[in-house]
């Protein structure tokens, strides 16, 4: 088996075996690693990608919305927003909406049923904690680019400061909420352990943690590779979009 | 530019609207809610992880799937819906003859042959099936007689035959089939474990709903669903919750758990290893107020359930004077601090537990206090592996729970806790008097006598203190309307059993 080789040598093999699709089974129940990740892995990703996604889209309009109007209403929602989201833990108010549409209103069945409150809630979730923060990011973004020349200049000939941002200046403020997105994406694979735990959603998250409370060692490896995997895909397609925006990247 | 962003964005959230598509459509596998005539659905910490019964036999007769050939009624006692007589012929071998009432799940006969077919598989294939007699070997001398041959004398057939490791299984086509009230319908390893009922059970098995056992990771999360009528039995409350849930108006129940809170104490080294200091933490420990803080449960009186017959009778006590006295007496005064000490060290405590029993870190917190009210001091842990803490020996009392009877009999426990290199027996514990107790134990056959060796030894324990008992346990259930008449009973070994829903 090849158990009395040199440890990086089995890895090495491993890795190979991983590659070639053989991911290894389960230490504690014995149960295909690929097949389990497969099954899992889609609740996490619709949790984590279209939450994020959904994030991103729409901080960049509030964001938009609020450089242009210095303490405006977009301003200060946004800036309600992040500190909402700092400090107020995601469970309480997971625990909150579930109180009240769930045992209240007796409106949506989060547990059981098909799984679509639980997964469209976990979604929203997402999306609102990453609201605030990315907002921000593309709010100070648009800020510096009204104070350049050329923005200045355009105004200064008559065009609507809000007409030249979102068809001149949108470029840095894009560049600057895709890069604050990549360090998010890093959660997509096990960061959404509350919601999972709170919603009873099947996803990797609950895995992860089970198998770090079983010593599950072929699962965390497995899992650990795989965050390396997606995160290099990550830098390389968000890479690309700063390339097509025309952000400078050395990293 | 913008279109190209803009078609990259697209993809991006397609792909990922098609991967949470791939997920399934349902919610882990409890595709059905908690309605009148749809599954009886169970909120529970786990599932089995596969149907074979070397892997998962604990957690599939836990399920209500599989069956020993003994289980244990409410009353503790063993009781067989396979065997009608079982008698000894010699030291070592065993007949049984059988009811042949019993039938497998596809409708066959579990006869003999069936029987010593899964009995012996069990035997090659799972070692813990090997523990009590050694190698047993099963033979089928007709369709309704079976012999048994151990490799040791044990005067507990019936108990060996009502451990975990020994379900009744018949192997079809590469898939596990069982006897027990309910069949596996759809299994999801971790999340949910889909059941209907097994025609061949009893007359009563049009009467059983489908049964979906939901795990939740999260205590909160269950008892939200339970709130919210998704699920009708919630098993695992902690006090505060089964209070609440009370105070809501809803039916919650208190059930002899059969596992025992007690506690072990380092003998082998650190304060505990003198033994007037044990004597002295135990009359500190208030049970009582355990009780109370536990808000159900019995102040132990040995290391047994109090409604088995083996069970002890020892009567805990506090005395605060009298534990000055022997710590005193130990060597111990108190300085300007009030705190104990002895050639200038303060006499401290190093108290571990682990979380996966709720219970334990409330009783572990509620000993802090009372040792510091005593005048000493303490430190606690809580640890995700308690078993390597104890074999690793940094502990000087581990807060433990264990069902410590689970196959109706007490020496399987004793001799795990006190004999030595008893697979328990983390701190070395030996006492000859225990020794030549349990060795009589092992040649006595079951019944007053036997029961009296349990309880003599249990007495010792409670002297010598290599085992400090602390609660005989009742754990909180909360019941839906329309499973209002629910009797669970022996803890989490028998979560579903055939009246459910009944």
């Amino acid at each position: 088996m090849g158990l009395d080789d040199p440890l990086p040598i089995q890895y090495v093999e491993w890795i190979g075996n991983f590659l070639r699709g053989d991911w290894g089974v389960s230490l504690v129940s014995g149960e295909n690693i690929r097949e389990r990740f497969l099954a899992k892995m889609p609740y996490s990703f619709s949790i984590g990608i279209i939450g994020i996604l959904m994030g991103a889209f729409f901080a960049f309009f509030l964001g938009y919305r609020a450089a242009l109007n210095r303490s405006g209403l977009c301003d200060r929602l946004t800036t309600a927003m992040t500190i909402f989201c700092q400090s107020i833990p995601m469970f309480i108010v997971s625990i909150l909406i579930i109180n009240a549409f769930g045992v209240r209103l007796g409106i949506a069945s989060f547990f059981t049923g098909d799984g679509r409150y639980s997964i469209i809630a976990a979604i929203l979730l997402t999306a609102i904690y990453s609201l605030g923060g990315l907002s921000r990011v593309v709010r100070s973004a648009f800020r510096e680019e009204m104070g350049k020349s050329y923005v200045k200049f355009m105004v200064s000939r008559g065009f609507e400061p809000k007409t030249v941002l979102w068809k001149h200046a949108y470029k840095p403020p894009l560049a600057s909420l895709v890069s604050a997105v990549i360090t998010r994406f890093a959660g997509v694979f096990g960061g959404s352990t509350v919601l999972e735990f709170a919603f009873a959603i099947p996803g990797l998250s609950t895995m992860l943690v089970s198998a770090m409370d079983s010593r599950d060692y072929s699962i965390l490896q497995t899992y650990i590779l795989v965050v390396v995997i997606w995160m290099f895909f990550v830098h390389m397609i968000l890479n690309l979009v700063l390339q097509m925006l025309g952000a400078r990247r050395d990293a | 530019m913008k279109k190209r962003l803009v078609l990259l964005l697209t993809g991006i959230i397609a792909l990922a609207m098609i991967l949470a598509g791939c997920g399934g459509s349902d919610n882990g596998g409890a595709s059905e809610e908690a309605t009148a005539d749809g599954p009886i659905v169970i909120g529970c910490s786990y599932v089995a992880g596969n149907t074979n019964p070397v892997d998962s036999a604990w957690d599939l007769t836990s399920h209500g799937i599989s069956e020993g050939i003994y289980m244990q009624d409410a009353e503790g006692n063993l009781v067989s819906r396979f065997v009608s007589k079982l008698e000894r012929k010699d030291d070592l071998t065993w007949k049984a003859e059988l009811t042949n009432a019993v039938k497998f799940s596809d409708g066959s006969d579990c006869d003999a042959k069936a029987l010593a077919d899964c009995m012996n598989y069990l035997q090659k294939n799972n070692e813990m099936a090997n523990g009590t007699a050694g190698v047993v070997k099963f033979t089928a001398e007709d369709d309704g007689t079976l012999t048994i041959v151990t490799e040791r004398p044990t005067p507990v057939m019936d108990s060996l035959l009502a451990e975990w490791c020994n379900v009744v299984f018949k192997e079809v086509d590469g898939d596990f089939i069982y006897t027990g009230p309910y069949m596996v319908k759809k299994l999801d390893s971790e999340v949910s474990l889909e059941m209907e009922p097994n025609p061949y059970y009893d007359d009563r098995a049009e009467q059983r709903s489908d049964v979906t056992l939901k795990v939740f990771s999260d205590a909160a999360a269950m008892q939200q669903a339970f709130e919210a009528k998704e699920i009708d039995l919630m098993f695992g409350l902690t006090p505060e919750v089964a209070e609440t849930l009370k105070g809501e108006g809803f039916t919650v129940k208190d059930f002899d758990a059969g596992y025992q809170y007690f506690g072990f104490t380092n003998v082998k080294k650190g304060p505990m290893a003198d033994v007037n200091v044990r004597k002295a933490i135990n009359l500190i420990l208030n049970r009582e107020d355990m009780v109370t803080a536990l808000k159900a449960g019995r102040v132990a009186n040995g290391i047994f359930a109090q409604y088995y017959s083996f069970a002890g009778d020892v009567e805990e006590k506090t005395d605060a004077a009298e534990a000055a006295k022997l710590l005193e007496g130990a060597g111990y005064s108190k300085n300007a601090d009030g705190i104990y000490e002895k050639d200038g060290k303060k006499l401290s405590i190093h108290m571990v537990t682990y979380s996966a029993r709720a219970d334990l870190p409330i009783l572990m917190q509620l000993s802090a206090s009372e040792l510091t009210e005593a005048g000493i001091e303490s430190k606690t842990d809580i640890v995700d592996d308690i078993n390597a803490s104890l074999e690793g020996g940094d502990y000087d009392l581990v807060f433990y729970a264990q069902h410590t009877a689970p196959s109706g009999e007490p020496s399987a426990f004793l001799n795990m806790a006190l004999a030595e290199g008893g697979s328990r027996n983390y701190a070395g514990y030996n006492n000859d008097k225990i020794n030549d107790l349990l060795k009589k134990m092992g040649e006595t056959e079951p019944g007053a006598d036997r029961d009296q060796l349990s309880k003599d030894i249990q007495k010792i324990v409670a002297e010598e203190l290599p085992i400090i008992y602390m609660v005989d346990p009742q754990w909180h259930v909360a019941l839906s309307e329309r499973v209002a008449n629910y009797e669970p009973y022996c803890g989490d070994y028998y979560t579903v059993n055939a009246e459910l829903g009944l």
